[in-house]
Order: C-alpha cells, then sequence, then structure tokens
C-alpha cells in the first residue's frame, strides 16, 4: 500500500480553488511570453511604441527569472562617456574572443543598446552610480559621472551597480505603461496560425500553476523571452534542493520547447560545457574565488603565501591596481571570460594548481578579502556581494551574523570556485543553442521575435535588457500593421488534451523522476563523447521514455502539473540537442563538442552554424554563415528603429 | 518518549527546512509566498499563521522570500545554511598551527545550529572535519 494512501483524509487541502480547463480568453497586439529581465523590458519597449501588451509569466513578475534576484554588474555599457572603447571594437572583440562562436547581432544592439537601458533603470529608481560619494578617490570609479566600474579601469565598460531592486522596478514600469501581466501562467505552447507548423506565430497556452485553469492568449506579435534549459543534465534535489543550476531552476526551456514545436529555426544545439558541482556545489558567489564578482581577490596559501597574479605575458602584477589594467601595448582585455591572447586579462598564476601538488602553495586556499585595498574590498562585499538577493541574504546577511568581518576574515576557495567540481557528462548549455534571429530580432517564424537566453549564442543581464527593448519595439511596429490573427478550436483542444492528460490519471510517475530519468539519458548518451551510434541509442531511450514513463505520468495538483508540463519539455530539448549533435560532423574544443566518429578539430568546411528546425514533422537541418549578422554597424543603423 | 510519539513517516524530504519561520515575529502576511519564484511555500490554512514550505526540495536559495518579508529583521523568516551548504572561512591572523576557533565557516554552523536546535555533530562536515579527525588520527 502507498503510503499516502493512509494520511490522505488528513492531508491539507490545495489552497487555491482549483479548475482544471476553465478557458480565459486574452487579446492583444504584443505578447511577451516569459517575465524575466528580457520580457520586461520587451513588454516596455512594446508599450512605449504604444501597442496593447500582454505580458506572461510562469511565477512572479516582480521576483522571477535569471535576473529576478538582483544585478551587480552591467556588461557592455559601452556608450557611457567615460569608455575606452567603441560599439564595433566590443562587440568585434567579443566574437572574436569567442572564435567567432556568438550572435553578432544580439552582441552588437547589445553594444550599442546596454548603458541606454542602464539610464532607463536609473529614471525607475535604481542606484547605478556613487551619489553620495561613498566610493570617492576609489581607481574604479569615474569622479565626472560617478559611475563605478569592474574588470578593465582603463576602458571602463562594465559597470557596478546597486541592481537589488532591479526587477520590482522594472515590475513597476511594466504597471506604469499598462502592461496587463499574468502571473503564475506557464505557457504551455505556441499557436501557429490555422494550426500549420512553421506559419506565423498567433498567440499561445497556458495554465495557471496554482489553480490549473487554462489560457488562450491572442496577439499579433509575439516575443519569446524564456532562458536557456537549466534541470537538462543534471537533476537532484537531494542535496542542497533545487540550486543545482547556477540560474533559476524553473527555467526549464520551455520557449525553446514551444518555438521547436511551432517550427523555428535554431542554432547552437550542439554546445555544450563541463557545468560544475550541481549539487555538490557550494552557496553562490559565497566561496572564496577569483571570478566574477570577486574579479580580482587576492588568494593565499594556508600559511598567508600569496599566489601571484600575472598577466597575459606571464609577467607578475606586484600591485592589485595592475590586476585591472591591460598588458602593456594591449588596447582592452574582456572581462574574467577572455579566452584569445588579443583580449586575455589578467588571471592568477595558471598553473598555481598544479605548485599545489608540488607543495608550493598549502591546502586550503583563501580569498584574502582583508588584504584588499579598502575601496575594492568595500566594493566587493557590500556593493556586488548583496546586490543580489541570492548574495544579501544567504552570503552577506548570514556570514555577518556569524560573525564573518570581511575587514579580518577570509573565506576559503574551493576547487571549482562556487560551482564545485563535476563529471564530464554533468553539463549544461550556458550561452549557447537557441533561436536564430535577424536584424529585427525576428526568429524563422513570421511574428515570433526573441530575446535574451532565447536568442542563441548571446549573454546574459544587460544582453537581455537590450535584446528585450528592442524586440519588444520591433514587435509593436509589426503588430501595429498586421491584423486579426485567427486560432482555430481543434488547435485549442489538442493542446488542452496534452496538458491535462496527467491530472486525469490516479497514479504514474511524478515530475521528479521523470526529470532524473531525462537527465540520466543526457548524461548517458549526450555527455561528454558523442557518436552517430551513441545520440541516436539516446533518442530512441526518450522515445521510449515518452511512450512509457512519461505517457503514464500523473500530477495531482497544479503545481505538480506544472513541474511535469517542464519535464515534458526537458525531453523535447533533449532531442533537440541530440539532432543538434548529430548534424555537426566535426569535433570542436570551444563548443564543449566531442565527436569520436568525426574526430577532426574545427575545419574550416564547418566553420559554419548548424540550423534545426522541424518541418513537416522532420528534423530539417540547414547552415548560416558564421559571420551572418554582416556588417554590424551598418545593419544596427539600418533596423534600430530607436 | 511515550508510545504514541512514535509515528511511521517517510524520510525527511532533503533539504527539509530551506526556510524556517518564527511564528511569533511573523504576521501571517504571506507576502513570501507571493514573492517565492519557485512557489515553494503555501500559504497556512489557519489566517495569521506562517506558510507551509510544501516543496523544500525546490528551494532556489535565491533569499527573496526573506528580502521581501516585512518582519524578516525581527526573525519571522528565516533562510538557513546547512551541512550541505557549508563553506568555510578564517580569521586572517593565520595562526600557525590550525586554528579551529578561528574558522568563520563553523561558526555560521554554530549559529545556524544554535538557532535550529540540530544536533551538534551536524556542524562538523567536510573539510574541517577530515582536517580535524586526521589530527585527532595522528
Amino acid at each position: 500500500m502507498h503510503y499516502e494512501e493512509l494520511i490522505k483524509d488528513n492531508a491539507p487541502y490545495w489552497p487555491y480553488q482549483v479548475n482544471y480547463g476553465k478557458e480565459n480568453d486574452v487579446s492583444c497586439d504584443v505578447l511577451v511570453l516569459g517575465g524575466g529581465i528580457a520580457g520586461c523590458w520587451a513588454a516596455i519597449g512594446a508599450a512605449r511604441e504604444g501597442a496593447k501588451v500582454v505580458m506572461v509569466e510562469k511565477s512572479v513578475t516582480r521576483s522571477s527569472g535569471a535576473g529576478g534576484s538582483g544585478v551587480d554588474h552591467w556588461h557592455a555599457a559601452v556608450t557611457n562617456p567615460a569608455c575606452g572603447v567603441t560599439p564595433e571594437e566590443f562587440a568585434e572583440g567579443v566574437i572574436e574572443n569567442n572564435q567567432g562562436w556568438r550572435c553578432g547581432v544580439s552582441q552588437y544592439i547589445t553594444c550599442r543598446e546596454s548603458y541606454d537601458c542602464l539610464l532607463e533603470l536609473e529614471k525607475m529608481g535604481v542606484k547605478i552610480r556613487d551619489s553620495e560619494d561613498e566610493f570617492k578617490g576609489a581607481e574604479f570609479r569615474d569622479e565626472k559621472t560617478k559611475l563605478m566600474f569592474a574588470y578593465d579601469y582603463t576602458n571602463k565598460y562594465t559597470i557596478r551597480v546597486w541592481g537589488a531592486n532591479t526587477k520590482p522596478a522594472l515590475h513597476r514600469e511594466c504597471q506604469r505603461l499598462g502592461v496587463r501581466i499574468f502571473n503564475h501562467i506557464m505557457v504551455t505552447g505556441l499557436l501557429n496560425q490555422g494550426g500549420k507548423t512553421g506559419v506565423k506565430v498567433a498567440g499561445a497556452t497556458g495554465v495557471n500553476t496554482r489553480t490549473g485553469e487554462f489560457y488562450i492568449f491572442r496577439g499579433k506579435a509575439s516575443v519569446l523571452c524564456m532562458f536557456l534549459p537549466q534541470r537538462q543534465w543534471i537533476f537532484s534535489t537531494e542535496l542542497k534542493g533545487l540550486v543545482t543550476s547556477h540560474r533559476p531552476p524553473n527555467s526549464t526551456g520551455d520557449g525553446h520547447a514551444m518555438a521547436w514545436r511551432a517550427g523555428a529555426e535554431f542554432a547552437g544545439l550542439e554546445r555544450s560545457r563541463r557545468a560544475g558541482g550541481g549539487p555538490y556545489g557550494y552557496p553562490q558567489y559565497g566561496v572564496g574565488n577569483t571570478a566574477n564578482t570577486w574579479y580580482a581577490c587576492t588568494m593565499v596559501d594556508a600559511n598567508g603565501k600569496e599566489i601571484p597574479w600575472v598577466d597575459r605575458d606571464g609577467r607578475i602584477l606586484k600591485t592589485v591596481a595592475e590586476r585591472y589594467r591591460p598588458a602593456p601595448g594591449q588596447k582592452f582585455f574582456i572581462s574574467d571570460m577572455s579566452r584569445e591572447y588579443k583580449y586575455k586579462g589578467p588571471t592568477l598564476l595558471p598553473d598555481w594548481q598544479e605548485k599545489v601538488r608540488k607543495g608550493e602553495f598549502a591546502l586550503p586556499i583563501y580569498a584574502d578579502i582583508p588584504s584588499l585595498p579598502q575601496h575594492e574590498r568595500k566594493a566587493l562585499w557590500g556593493l556586488m556581494i548583496a546586490q543580489e538577493a541570492r548574495t544579501l541574504i544567504p552570503i552577506y546577511w548570514t556570514y555577518g551574523q556569524a560573525g564573518f568581518d570581511p575587514d579580518k576574515d577570509m573565506l576559503q576557495y574551493y576547487d571549482g570556485g562556487w560551482g564545485g567540481v563535476g563529471l564530464p557528462q554533468w553539463r549544461d548549455s550556458q550561452d549557447s543553442g537557441g533561436l536564430v534571429v535577424d536584424w529585427d530580432l525576428r526568429t524563422s517564424v513570421e511574428g515570433l521575435y526573441a530575446a535574451g537566453g532565447q536568442i542563441f549564442a548571446s549573454g546574459d543581464h544587460a544582453y537581455a535588457a537590450s535584446t528585450g527593448r528592442y524586440a519588444g519595439r520591433k514587435a509593436a511596429r509589426y503588430a501595429l500593421g498586421a491584423g486579426e490573427s485567427v486560432v482555430l478550436r481543434w488547435q485549442v483542444d489538442a493542446e488542452k488534451d496534452r496538458v491535462y492528460a496527467p491530472v486525469r490519471r490516479k497514479s504514474g510517475i511524478g515530475w521528479k523522476e521523470l526529470n532524473a530519468g531525462a537527465c540520466k539519458v543526457m548524461q548517458d548518451y549526450c555527455g561528454e563523447l558523442k557518436s552517430e551510434e551513441i545520440l541516436k541509442i539516446g533518442l530512441k531511450w526518450f522515445d521510449e521514455i515518452e511512450a512509457g514513463e512519461a505517457a503514464t505520468a500523473c500530477a495531482r495538483n497544479p503545481h505538480e502539473l506544472s513541474r511535469l508540463l517542464e519535464v515534458f519539455n526537458i525531453i523535447t530539448i533533449g532531442r533537440m540537442i541530440m539532432e543538434g549533435c548529430r548534424a555537426r560532423k566535426c569535433s570542436n574544443p570551444y563548443l564543449g563538442f566531442t565527436r569520436l566518429d568525426y574526430p577532426a578539430l574545427d575545419p574550416p568546411e564547418w566553420r559554419k552554424w548548424v540550423t534545426l528546425k522541424l518541418d513537416g514533422g522532420n528534423v530539417k537541418v540547414d547552415e548560416l554563415a558564421l559571420d551572418y549578422s554582416g556588417d554590424l554597424k551598418k545593419n544596427y543603423e539600418a533596423h534600430c528603429m530607436p | 518518549m511515550k508510545q504514541e510519539d512514535v509515528h511511521m513517516f517517510p524520510n525527511l524530504v532533503t533539504p527539509a527546512d530551506p526556510v524556517v519561520f518564527n511564528e511569533e515575529a511573523g504576521n501571517g502576511c504571506n507576502r513570501c509566498v507571493e514573492r517565492c519564484v519557485m512557489d515553494m511555500l503555501l500559504p497556512n490554512p489557519e489566517k495569521g499563521k506562517p506558510p507551509i514550505a510544501l516543496y523544500p526540495d525546490e528551494c532556489y536559495y535565491d533569499g527573496l522570500c526573506v528580502v521581501n518579508c516585512p518582519s524578516w529583521h525581527k526573525g519571522a523568516i528565516n533562510s538557513t545554511t546547512r551541512s550541505t551548504r557549508r563553506s568555510a572561512g578564517r580569521g586572517s591572523t593565520l595562526a600557525s598551527t590550525f586554528d579551529f576557533r578561528g574558522m568563520v565557516g563553523i561558526n555560521i554552523l554554530l549559529h545556524q545550529i544554535t538557532r535550529l536546535e540540530l544536533p551538534a555533530e551536524c556542524s562538523l562536515i567536510g573539510n574541517c572535519y577530515s582536517m580535524l579527525m586526521n589530527s585527532r588520527q595522528r
């Protein structure tokens, strides 16, 4: 007997009025799907054009999304008055630093509009400059504008901000502009006009994650603004809950899955990387390290011996200040993510870990925060750590309560940083597969636009803001000239059948077990080493799971239903990724892509994007030039429509 | 312990209490329920009482439930750091021998344990634990 049978009569009732299948019909000009950073900016961009905007969010717009808990540095703010590089130099630099594997369209739009978005955020009440002169005299502060910079203090393209209240501010602005916001609605699918895959998108369907009610959204244009899948390879709640991924675990690539089913074209699906320790990681940003928010912290060994920082030529940097400057003869370096020599910034001695093995440095290693110059210390602990709710409460507040004092105490470094170290088959698709877009940020399907993590090979917070705002105004212009969209009854009925099947069952596998099973297939058949044979077995496994466990899966309330629908999407994306991997017949270290049957490393004939879409029920493979975005400045100026 | 206090229960969910409420300090406003991005908190059937953390295993530890609580500074809601999310630190004086009391991480865990009344042995884990044990074995 199942234990729950015994306790059922005493279990509390579901607190929300459940009404599975009850229909709500909503119409608008621009339908924004996903209410994270990209979604809010898309809604703002579209509303300013005079469009009637509806925004649909699976969680709660005021706090949700990959940037929901805040932001501490604002990237690619190249048009700020203190910046030493041009948008062209920076965009081309980032693309080159990624060996060409970067979407030039979203990259350049961000370089042109990122700082404008930040200025707009300031008007919405977000503090972006040191107005109280707390950091007066700091090397990273521009005395004229009071803007504060990170990484390259000579070129000043990344701005340190007090961005903890970014999402509430965006939410308020959306409300002020009259955007109709639907929270707790999971978008389940896009509606192609007339029900034909690949034809114009006329709207979307959704289900309320608390009440189970059904939603039909009709929009003349739609902007897809959801994030990359986070529970694709790694799933375990057993160790530290669902914080197994860096980004929010309710980002399950729903947008990817529904756009795929609607016939939109994708690129970059084959790219993945080792994700770190997943459930074995540490509190995010909460251990000593030198990356990102912690750039460029001093590290010492157990005896207080300092691990030197070096420039790109291996020259030891004697002062902390030098860690924020380009090398002699270098125009600029690219944050802490530089790969190519031309853009490589200062790092810890590259072979320091080998020196640990040789006994030159004693474990454990610590981040020596107290030894940093006062302004750097205050910027790290208080300005940056604390400007996201997830660093404010779990780190800044909790450590402080426990007696941690950044003026006196150090924090331990763990291998792999706060992500920890995982197995090679524990992967993620950070900055990789997504929708192909043109210079209007339109996808290959009419009426469907994309922004943020929905676009292939793009960036994070500032990218989501810039592309969101741009896609919003483009979608609005299109919508205001477009006719009413037509949704057929059978389309709605078919989606309702699919969506509600799990709540009609009395027993069956739950969402967690199905998620773990799907991840196991990804680890086993789409892990570090790939081949046609292995990938085909993986696809067969998904066939079997879909026909077996997934077809009998059960949801006992609307919450479980939404989680289960997420896992169905995870399975769809698993297939997309495997098909993407089959289509690239070479290996490529940059893409984290090893084909045992095609070992040639990035041969010239494969220096191109491989694109995929559903066409007549089959996967259609095509290609796109790596630099399809063409002349960045010229194309942007021809399309931007500010 | 009385016989009637012993029940058949499934194992505790892991993590069991990523969010802990203090009923006296809160007012039952359910703002945390409305701000949780994972929707892991559900309103208590009894009005005025703290929410039920129905899905603690879905916690993302983003702290939004805490920062949005009007009474968080009174301790109405706490985000906990337990053994699986430990991290360690050390006083910067770098005593030549292993300075157990200087380990900030241990202090953090002790702090949480005091507050949550967990058995003390839960704190002695991971790196610090193995270093301690190694020194004892020697």
